[in-house]
Parts: structure tokens; sequence; C-alpha cells
């Protein structure tokens, strides 16, 4: 359905001067809101591109448009019955902004003899309708072409899964037409199936948000924004079953009593399924990265290291901060030369909220958390409260993907203009991405008790003592994108400010306590590959250097292996 | 004002764009056109998602968790545009 379009009509007021104009809007308004105009089919570029439409009562008839603000327009038109004819209109047409609700129209029907009194619409019937839409700070001009569209008064609802988002099994029942009443809280659903049979689903939370329950008191669009604030609640009811569906091939037949404004009981579409419903993305965002290497040299063992984090996003935010809990792993087992690992294990949990300081910064997250600190032997265990503040600046943060998005929306907009369908399939990806980021950190605990450290080979054995902690950890984060190629490099020079207790194992599998204070730093560079376009999978190869916490002991290596990150 | 020109108004906020979204264009688009720099999803998700719950505060139920917004980094997600949006959020808006 499309409205009439104001085209062109600068020109024609400059050309015919005030008192022409005068006699063009005279001559427009009367031909086509008194006398009624003929059935007009023709396309044009409309003011109103139809979207929806809503019949709120027998005479008020919401419209919404495909664009973003018609809340300017008022129109008149006429309405055809054609099982009458398209020659005389059954009823004039006159259109508002919908109070509240930019995008909607309302269309008032009265009689064509009687203009003072409502027309209405029947139940079952099908209507023409032509309306000229023009601003309302301007006299409606005179090459301004009337537009037609169907409107069907049969109530059949579609039935959609919603949006849950906090619970599963809920479905909207969408009318063309106002539900007058519907039951509230607890209620039941019919559904039927092949054979005919019907069997009464239980529900609850039902609800008909905008009930229009006196048509007869609902008579302009103030009262019908009054009635329903949001013109998409018009015609809509939803429930919640108590229990999924599980007969699939079930269809929904009735809703006891819900009506429509008709006082018809409500049809439900044929086609209407009770989808089984995809479990809500409630379900917590997941975080894993798993980098596994495995190697084997000529008299040695088999040698593996899993490098590890899982840090899913769980619960809802609280107060904007979100739950993290991580896990992060990078241990090995029968250590072979070339192939190491910091034999680090973290485990623990952070609160995470970004915060947008301003303009340069545009990004401050803050991360307190706390951490289990032990090895795969577990013979360190250290607990620290941690805190991790995450810098983002301004032109630092364009890896592909943003960038693709940020060049298809411009895409988009040239698309727009020139009318050419365009969809993120017909943008082509940037080829390169960055970021950057920087962080500053603290970690303050200490191990818990005196522990014994046994040698990797052998029966060597030493008591590590307990000691506090006391960490600053600054840390630089770069990431360079070329295509499915990507190299990313991760500093972090950890400044230990209380002398910490270690025990290394020499060459020979001898033990030697060490106390460390000072700078300790490590720094990991890795290539990837992807193998697919999402980048779920990558070829690896990692260069690890320094000394990482809870050993410190050195780690100069370089590893290969398959990496997985969801 | 309607349940849709209110989330209309929180997203145009939220992407800082100048004039205001359409129906049709989708959040993750939005927010690397003029969003601020940092990852759309979880962060600019739950950015959005708080802002909505500041303006539809009055709703007796969560009109949106974030993680029912669509990202390249959460396909799971359902809501993908600003129409998705203004529906996920009208559905769940309970007024109080």
């Amino acid at each position: 359905m499309r409205f009439g379009k104001i085209t062109g009509r600068n020109n024609i007021l400059a050309d015919s001067g005030p008192v022409s104009c005068s006699w063009r809007v005279v001559f427009v308004v009367l031909l086509f809101a008194l006398n009624g105009a003929p059935y007009a089919d023709g396309e044009v570029s409309a003011a109103c591109k139809e979207v929806d439409y809503k019949i709120a009562t027998p005479s008020l008839i919401a419209i919404k448009c495909e664009e973003k603000d018609v809340s300017d327009l008022v129109g008149k038109g006429q309405i055809y019955d054609p099982a009458v004819g398209l020659s005389v209109p059954v009823a004039n047409v006159s259109a508002v902004p919908y109070p509240a609700a930019r995008k909607w129209l309302v269309l008032q029907l009265s009689s064509v003899q009687a203009p003072d009194s409502p027309y209405s619409l029947q139940a079952g019937k099908k209507y023409k309708l032509s309306v000229l839409l023009y601003e309302a700070q301007n006299p409606p001009p005179a090459d301004i072409t009337p537009t037609a569209f169907d409107l069907d008064v049969s109530n059949t609802v579609v039935v959609g899964a919603a949006f849950a988002v906090s619970s599963k099994n809920e479905y909207e029942f969408v009318s063309h037409i106002a539900y007058k009443k519907g039951p509230h809280g607890i209620c039941q659903l019919q559904v039927e199936d092949f054979a005919g049979k019907t069997t009464l689903l239980k529900a609850h939370d039902c609800t008909v948000p905008g009930p229009i329950s006196d048509p007869t008191r609902i008579r302009s669009a103030t009262d019908l924004a009054r009635a329903s604030e949001s013109p998409e609640d018009i015609g809509s009811f939803s429930l919640t079953l108590d229990e999924s569906n599980k007969a699939a091939q079930d269809l929904p037949a009735s809703v006891p009593s819900l009506a429509d404004i008709f006082d018809k009981p409500v049809k439900l579409d044929s086609k209407s399924q009770l989808l089984i419903e995809k479990a809500p993305s409630t379900k917590d965002a997941s975080n894993y990265y798993v980098n596994f290497n495995y190697a084997a040299g000529r008299g040695s063992k088999p040698g593996w290291v899993l490098d590890a984090k899982i840090s899913p996003t769980v619960g809802r935010l609280f107060s904007g901060y979100q739950f993290i809990p991580t896990a992060l792993a990078d241990i090995g087992g029968n250590q072979i030369p070339n192939l190491k690992y910091t034999d680090t294990i973290n485990m623990g949990a952070a609160l995470a909220h970004m915060y947008q300081p301003n303009d340069i910064l545009q990004g401050l997250l803050f991360k307190p958390g706390f951490t289990y600190e032990t090895d795969r032997e577990f013979d360190r265990n250290n607990i620290l409260a941690t805190t991790d503040l995450q810098y983002r600046f301004v032109n630092l943060y364009n890896p592909r993907q943003r960038r693709s998005a940020a060049k298809f929306a411009t895409e988009l907009k040239i698309a727009d203009a020139k009318k050419i369908p365009w969809t993120r399939a017909n943008s082509k990806p940037v080829l390169f991405g960055y970021a950057l980021d920087f962080h500053t950190g603290v970690e303050i605990g200490g191990a818990l008790k005196d522990t014994v450290v046994k040698a990797s080979v052998g029966k060597a054995a030493l008591p590590l003592p307990t000691y506090n902690i006391a960490r600053v950890v600054p840390q630089v984060h770069g990431l360079l994108e070329m295509g499915r190629f990507s190299v990313d490099a991760v500093g972090t020079p950890r400044y230990l400010t209380t002398a910490e207790n270690t025990v290394l194992e020499r060459a020979d599998h001898s033990l030697f306590l060490k106390r460390l204070h000072g700078w300790n730093a490590f720094g990991v560079i890795t290539g990837s590959w992807s193998f697919d376009p999402a980048g779920h999978f990558s070829l690896t190869l990692a260069y690890k250097d320094g000394f990482a916490p809870p050993k410190f002991s050195r780690v100069n290596t370089v590893q290969s292996g398959i990496t997985v990150k969801y | 004002m309607s349940v849709h020109d209110r989330v209309t108004n929180v997203v145009q906020t939220w992407g800082r764009m100048q004039v205001l979204p359409d129906d049709k264009q989708e959040l993750e688009v939005i927010w690397a056109a003029s969003g601020p720099q940092f990852e759309f999803y979880p962060y600019g998700a739950q950015d959005l998602t708080e802002k909505l719950h500041q303006e539809f505060r009055e709703s007796g139920k969560a009109v949106l968790h974030f993680t029912d917004i669509y990202a390249s980094a959460n396909t799971g997600g359902k809501v993908k545009t600003v129409d998705d949006l203004a529906n996920a959020v009208r559905q769940n808006y309970r007024p109080q």
C-alpha cells in the first residue's frame, strides 16, 4: 500500500504565484474531499509507504509507515467498497498523525452523506483506500497524487514466538484488528491436531496490552493514543505456555474469551504453528579459547602444551556490572626441547563494566576480581585480589569486523539513496584491521601456606615458604589483521613490589629456592591463519618469552598448534 | 510516547547518531559506524541494555538482556535490527 506524495510542489508554487496556488488548493480539496474522486491505483513515490495497519475501531485505522517520521503529515481521501464499485466512495477519510508515535498515522472514517457521522467498516469485508497526504504546515500542493491500498477486515491472527528475554514459550498473537477483551493472567490455548482433535494447553502471563474495550468511546486519534500509547500493541495478545508444546504438529486453534472489536471470537491463522522455540540466548554468552600443541622427538616421550582460556559472561547485569568466571591454563606434560609452557593455572572471577569517560578515552573497562593462582602440580596456592583497567582510545579499535560493518553502513546509505537493494552479503569485507589497547592492574594477596615442591624427575623436594604478593601489572595489547592472517601481541611487564618465593628446577632436576623482586616481564606474539571466515579455527604460531607467575621460570619458546576460539 | 519511539531515541543516543535510526538498520552496523571504539559485543550490547533499562525503569519485567542481542560474536541472539529491538522491548514492557 502506498499513499500519495507531494512532488515538485515548490516549483509549482513558484511558477503559479500565491493567487493561482490558492485556487489550485481549493480545487483539489473540493475535488477530493467533498465530491469524492474515482479510485486511483498508481505507483508514485510515497509520503507514507505502509508496512502495517491496525483497525482500532470500525471507524479508526492506524497505519504504520516505513518512513522514520510522518508526524507532520495530514491528509484526506476516500474509502471504497469493491463489492459496490470503485467509482463511488463509501466514506471519507481524514488522516492525522498518531500522537506520540512518529511512524504512524490515524485515518478517521466519516459518512459521505453526513460528514460529522462516523462510518463503520464491516467485519469480513475488504476495502480499498485512497488518501492524499501533505505536510500540515503547508497547503496541499496541486500535483498531489492519490494512491490506493487494500484493507482486509477479516480477523485472521498470526501467531509468532515473542522475543522472550526471561522465559521460553512466549508467543504473540498479532491481528490487524484490535482486541476488545482477552484473558488476563492465567489462560488456555486450544490447539488442534491433524485429525481435528483439540487439546487445551495451560498458559500464564496472558495479556492484551492495548485493548479497545469500548470502541464507541474512541472517537479521535487522541482517544486512541490514550487507549494504547504504542499502536503496535493494538491487536496484540501474548501468553507464555506453562510447558513447551511437545507436539510440533499441533496447530493453535483459538484462545477462549479472546474477542475482537466486532465481538467475534478470534480465529487463528491456520498456517501458524507453535514453533518450538530455540533456547533464548540468555544462555550465557561464551568466550572460549583452546590452543593445543603436541610434539614428539627422538629419545623422548611425546610432549604436549595446552594454552586455554574459559571466561563466559554469566547471568544478568548488576548495576551495569557483568559477572565473569575465568579459568586460564598454560600447562603441559613431558617437556621436550622447544616445547615449553609457563605452567600456570588461574581460576577466579571478576566483575566488568565498560565506562565511557570522554571522546578521547572512549572506553574504560573496570574489572575487579579475585584469582587462585597455581600450577599443574598444584604446589602453589596463591590467592590474589585483582583489578584491571583497560583503556580504549579513539581510533585504536578498528578490527576487520568493525571496519567491514562501518564500510557496509556507508555503502548502504548510497544504495538507499539510489534505491539499490544492499545487504551485508553484498559488501566485501575490508582487508586490514587493527586494535591497540592498554591496561594497568594490580594483584595483591599472598601464598596461603608453606608447600613442598617436588622435582619433575627424581625425588628432590624443597619447601616453599609463604610470602606476600603485591604486583603492579601494566599491559599493552596489539592486533594486526590482514585477511585471514593476524598477529596478536601482548606485553606484560609485571613489577613485584614485595619479594616472592619460587622453587626452580635445574637441568639436572635439582631444586633451588629463589626470591624474586622488581620487573619480571612476559610477552607473547601469536601469528594466526584462520581456516574459516569467522575465525573460529586457526593454525597458530606463538612466540613466548619471559617470566610468568606463579613459578616465574624462564620461558623462551616457539609453539605451533591449532586454536579454537568461540 | 510509544515504546517504539522511546527505543529509537535510546538507540540514537547509544549509537551517537546524528539522525534517528531506520527500523531496518542492524545494531552492530550502527555501532561500527558511529559508536564508541570498543567491542559491540558484549560491551556495546551491555551499554544499550543499560540505557534501555534506564528508559523503561517503570517496567516490572526486564525489557531486554544483552545476550538477546545478535552479534557476530553472539550468533544465538535474536535481536538484530532496530525493529527487532523495539518489538522485543514492547513485548516485555510491563509498566507498573
